[in-house]
């Protein structure tokens, strides 16, 4: 098994996939979406987008943009399979130090 | 390199084949979980030996999908794989009521169109019942996803090594074979004095039940059933005309055969896997002690070969005492 | 997909229906017991699956405690304890400690459903993608445990020896369907409440409504719990209810054509406890003629054993016929019921008939 497999295995999810990182917190904080609110927006239990944000359970292709839809973000913007850096960070990056 | 035609035609018709593959599965189960026929007379090791053929051939068409670990899976597998076991939980439900209402109906019909002798000893499940049961848990699932399975999903692999789980078929008849004829005889015998159900003038009576199972049942069985009274003069069975008949009990009331009493016959279950012929014979010595001998020749392989002789001996004073039922 | 909570969409059971069907059902449940219409446990088994009918249209949200996965897991041990004990009891221990165990497992059954929500039995269309994986893989794992824990039981029991044979002739007669099927219809739920993590903290979730109908299901589910308890305090509290008569016996010819003496026939029927209980019968033909009073028939030591105890123990303290010295006759038959539910509630019932050597009834029953 290669390195990159062995490190998947220790943080997979429930069911054995990759965990994915995704910036669903703070964007509903942003928004002033509760759990409930943003879980009805993209039909799906209020318990699942509490899974989704702690890396618990990976949404479906179709989920993802229907969390893209909701954002009005591009999904790459919202999941990764790189931990993510603050989009402030991303927009603005600061610049190097002389 | 295989013409792209050749792939496409080969995968159109895996749906239509792993589908006749499971319709023709449950119709095995169906032969083998019915009480119809009453006896496969022998043919048990045969239906035993189809459905381990056909559940190889579901395996190997399904790529043993059900019983894959999680990791050699993709996220499309996973899923179907958790979607078939959600579907056979249900039909496993299913079944097992199904096997239920089976034998309820073959107890009516064998009552109506038998009436002959009975299990009354508690034999628990017969081995052609513990068969459709190991086989309902062990293939539903499989047999799931071979039915659910799309065309494409599943490239077709005809190498010779994915065909040796057929292998499984000679080496559970060399198992069984090697069972029947070396496995030591499982013996249950019951009795029951004084015997409450059936009473006579002038005696006491008791029922003795005993049973001899070759490999647990998978090979046949020999049992007896005999209602045996005493009456301080002498120890007889009752119910079969043809033993012998003390001196103290009428001839007219001893030539009545009564079924359900005493009988040297098998039950249609004793003859599944295995044909078997039984003798009894008995005798009454001059102390009044009654000596009766089932002799019986299971034979589970055809032609005779194989064939393991079972005595059962039931011996009983003239005062109701018991010497020996093995 | 759902967009939240499972929300029933059941119109059938509006409040006003459900609560009035709830009050006819328990009016007629108790009517008809009392008037010996229908059999107590029978009837209590059908409000039993009225409430578990009503109690599914209900939405429901594990709450704080149950949404914990220790205590989740704490439950399902719990379960699998009752269902072993169940599968290893005989069918005598099942009539008497066995139903104290069946209600206690049909309570962690409730509470079940509450902490997983009811997902494993959720139709398709309300439940999201997560909640459809975790379902099928809940059902995945289950298969196995049912799988493994019943084929290898039939088998080695079947093959091993001629007493293991036996001891599953004996539990089939027993627990056995009880645990199979909590194995059934059970074990997906358990298993989703074992591997589900802890959940989010409820009040980020959807309100729930405690309207009428939620109320009328959780008092259905009290009532079902306390009905048998209920029923074991009214063989204490309950008067004992007794019905009797009695009528001469057309007097016989002996064989010379002399009139034999008179005689009369004694009926009598003792119904202790509501429900749960005994009916205990004493018939007997006594007879005198102005030296003795003598039994005919039916007030015997083998005439004791004739009472029929529904859901309870019974036992028989006394069965004792005698003459007395003045030629009166005097039959005693004493009982003992108890509730295999609260084993400490007991009630006793004494039939009694005093006949003097002139026919005259001093006591009965």
């Amino acid at each position: 098994m290669s390195v990159r497999a062995k490190e998947d295995q220790k943080t997979a999810t429930a069911d054995g996939q990759r965990p994915l990182f995704n910036r669903i917190a703070v964007l509903r904080t942003e928004r002033q979406l509760s759990r409930q609110q943003l879980a009805e927006a993209v039909g799906v239990n209020y318990q699942t987008i509490g899974y989704i944000e702690r890396g618990e359970y990976n949404p479906s292709l179709e989920l993802a943009f229907r969390f893209a839809e909701v954002f009005g973000l591009p999904i790459e913007a919202i999941f990764s399979r790189q931990p993510l850096r603050p989009l402030s960070e991303e927009l603005y990056p600061r610049p190097p130090k002389e | 390199m295989i013409a792209p035609r050749s792939i496409a035609n080969a995968s159109s018709t895996r749906p239509s084949m792993n589908r006749a593959l499971v319709v023709l599965l449950i119709v095995c189960w169906l032969v083998v979980a019915a009480q119809l026929p009453y006896s496969l007379h022998g043919a048990g090791i045969l239906a035993l030996l189809a459905l381990v053929g056909l559940d190889a051939l579901l395996g190997i068409m399904t790529g043993w999908l059900a019983f894959q670990p999680t990791s050699r899976l993709d996220e499309r597998q996973r899923a179907l794989r958790d979607r078939a076991y959600r579907m056979a939980f249900r039909l496993v439900g299913a079944g097992v009521v199904l096997m239920l209402g089976l034998y309820i109906v073959g107890v009516i019909l064998d009552s109506i169109l038998n009436a002959g002798p009975s299990p009354s000893t508690s034999d628990g499940f017969s081995a052609r019942t513990i068969l459709a049961l190991v086989e309902l848990l062990i293939i539903t699932p499989t047999g799931v996803v071979a039915w659910l399975l799309r065309s494409d999903s599943e490239p077709a692999d005809w190498r010779p090594a994915r065909w040796l789980p057929l292998l499984a078929v000679p080496a559970v008849a060399l198992v069984w074979v090697a069972a029947v004829l070396s496995a030591p005889m499982q013996s249950t015998v019951v009795a029951r004095t004084p015997d409450t159900g059936f009473m006579m003038g002038g005696a006491t009576c008791g029922h003795f039940e005993g049973v001899k199972r070759v490999a647990a049942g998978f090979g046949g069985a020999a049992r007896l059933e005999a209602e045996v009274c005493w009456n301080g003069q002498q120890a007889f069975a009752f119910g079969d005309p043809t033993l012998p008949r003390p001196a103290s009990i009428h001839p007219e009331e001893f030539s009545m055969p009564i079924p359900g009493l005493t009988s040297c016959a098998t039950l249609p279950l004793d003859t599944d896997f295995g044909r078997v012929v039984e003798q009894c014979t008995g005798t009454i010595d001059t102390d009044g002690t009654l000596h009766l001998v089932l002799r019986a020749r299971v034979s589970p392989l055809p032609g005779g070969a194989g064939s393991r002789e079972v005595q059962i001996r039931l011996v009983v004073t003239r005062d109701g005492k018991l010497v020996a039922f093995d | 997909m759902t967009t939240g909570s499972l929300r029933p969409s059941h119109p059938l059971f509006a409040i006003d229906r459900v609560a009035v069907a709830l009050v006819i059902v328990l009016i007629g449940f108790g009517a008809l017991v009392w008037l010996e219409v229908v059999d107590g446990a029978f009837l209590y088994l059908l409000f039993l699956l009225a409430t578990a009918f009503v109690v599914r249209t209900v939405e429901v949200e594990p709450g704080a405690w149950l949404g914990v996965r220790l205590v989740r897991r704490g439950l399902v041990v719990v379960l699998t304890l009752i269902t072993l004990d169940l599968l290893t009891m005989h069918t005598t221990d099942f009539v008497n400690v066995g139903i104290a165990l069946l209600v206690l497992l049909a309570l962690g059954d409730v509470a079940l459903g509450r902490a997983t929500r009811r997902l494993a039995t959720a139709d398709e269309d309300r439940i999201d993608e997560r909640q459809e994986a975790m379902r099928n893989r809940a059902h995945r794992i289950a298969y196995a445990i049912l799988a493994t824990s019943v084929g290898l039981t039939v088998v080695v029991a079947e093959v091993a020896t001629p007493e293991s044979r036996r001891w599953l002739s004996d539990v089939l007669n027993g627990g056995a369907i009880v645990t199979f099927i909590q194995l059934l219809f059970f074990s997906p739920a358990m298993v989703i409440a074992w591997i589900e993590p802890d959940r989010i903290a409820d009040e980020d979730g959807p309100r729930m409504h405690r309207d009428l109908q939620t109320r009328v299901a959780y008092g259905m589910v009290t009532l079902a719990v306390a009905l048998p308890l209920l029923m074991s305090l009214s063989l204490a509290v309950a008067p004992v209810r007794v019905s009797a008569f009695t009528r001469p016996e057309p007097a016989l010819l002996s064989p010379s054509g002399e009139r034999t003496d008179p005689c009369t026939y004694f009926y009598a029927r003792a119904q202790a406890g509501i429900g749960l209980g005994a009916r205990i019968p004493l018939t007997a033909v006594a007879c005198w003629n102005g030296t003795t009073a003598y039994e005919q028939w039916g007030l015997n030591a083998s005439d004791c054993v004739q009472s029929v105890a529904e859901l309870a123990t019974l036992t028989t303290i006394e069965c004792r016929r005698a003459t007395a010295s003045d030629g009166s006759l005097h039959f005693t038959y004493r009982t003992l019921l108890r509730s295999p539910i609260l084993p400490f509630v007991s009630r006793e019932v004494v039939m009694t008939l005093d006949l003097t050597k002139d026919g005259k009834v001093v006591q009965f029953p």
